[in-house]
């Protein structure tokens, strides 16, 4: 199952995507449109830059937004590393017997093109979300 | 060391604290953040070799609720 697991971004939790965007566009990122997901409460917007890893600036909407529970402990950072899959449950399925907890999901994003994506945790890889493509 | 106990002497484990009683809630716990929050929830599945939903997780938010939440698996 683990080779199935295509690497798509990392995802990098920021309090203003304006301000964080600036400092990646320097440096030759290009950047999509700006996009609000009011299931994940967050804010959402994609950088990519040819050779370099894809990254999500997640800004969040409100209090609920696991977002800001993530900026009061640890800041700006990045905080989930993210996979393509093609078949979301089994993956799930697959990664809860290796001690993963589902954490949410799946749900439709719509910042993917309303593809499903969760999110999983275990105490020694930390957070990763999965989006299905099952293309 | 009964189920109390156990799930006590995760809690400190996690949280890195000396001392943890039943009354302790992420509400009087500053050292009780998201991450930490998971990390608790993985270490109680293992231990305890029961798997627990997402909205499970989400409730586990003192001490009485964790333990109530491991007995009914159990």
């Amino acid at each position: 199952m683990d080779s199935e697991l295509v690497f798509h971004h990392i995802g990098i939790a920021c309090r203003d995507i304006d301000k964080t965007r600036e400092f990646y566009l320097g440096l030759g990122y290009t950047a999509s449109p700006v996009v609000d997901d009011p299931l994940q409460h967050v804010r959402i917007c994609f950088l990519d830059k040819e050779g370099a890893p894809r990254l999500e600036l997640l800004q969040p909407l409100d209090d609920q937004s696991p977002v800001a529970r993530t900026l009061a402990t640890a800041g700006v950072t990045p905080y989930h590393f993210c996979y393509e899959v093609r078949n979301i449950d089994e993956a799930i399925v697959a990664l809860r017997t290796k001690r993963f907890l589902l954490v949410s999901g799946p749900v439709p994003a719509c910042a993917l093109g309303d593809r499903r994506i969760a999110f999983l945790y275990n105490k020694n890889n930390g957070l990763i979300e999965l989006v299905e493509n099952p293309a | 060391m009964n189920l109390d106990e156990r799930i006590l002497e995760i809690a400190r484990e996690v949280f890195d604290m000396t001392e943890v009683s039943l009354e302790l809630s992420q509400r009087n716990c500053d050292r009780w953040d998201s991450l930490r929050h998971l990390t608790f929830a993985s270490e109680i599945e293992e231990a305890f070799d029961i798997e627990l939903e997402p909205e499970e997780i989400a409730e586990m938010t003192d001490m009485h609720r964790v333990i109530a939440m491991v007995q009914s698996k159990l």
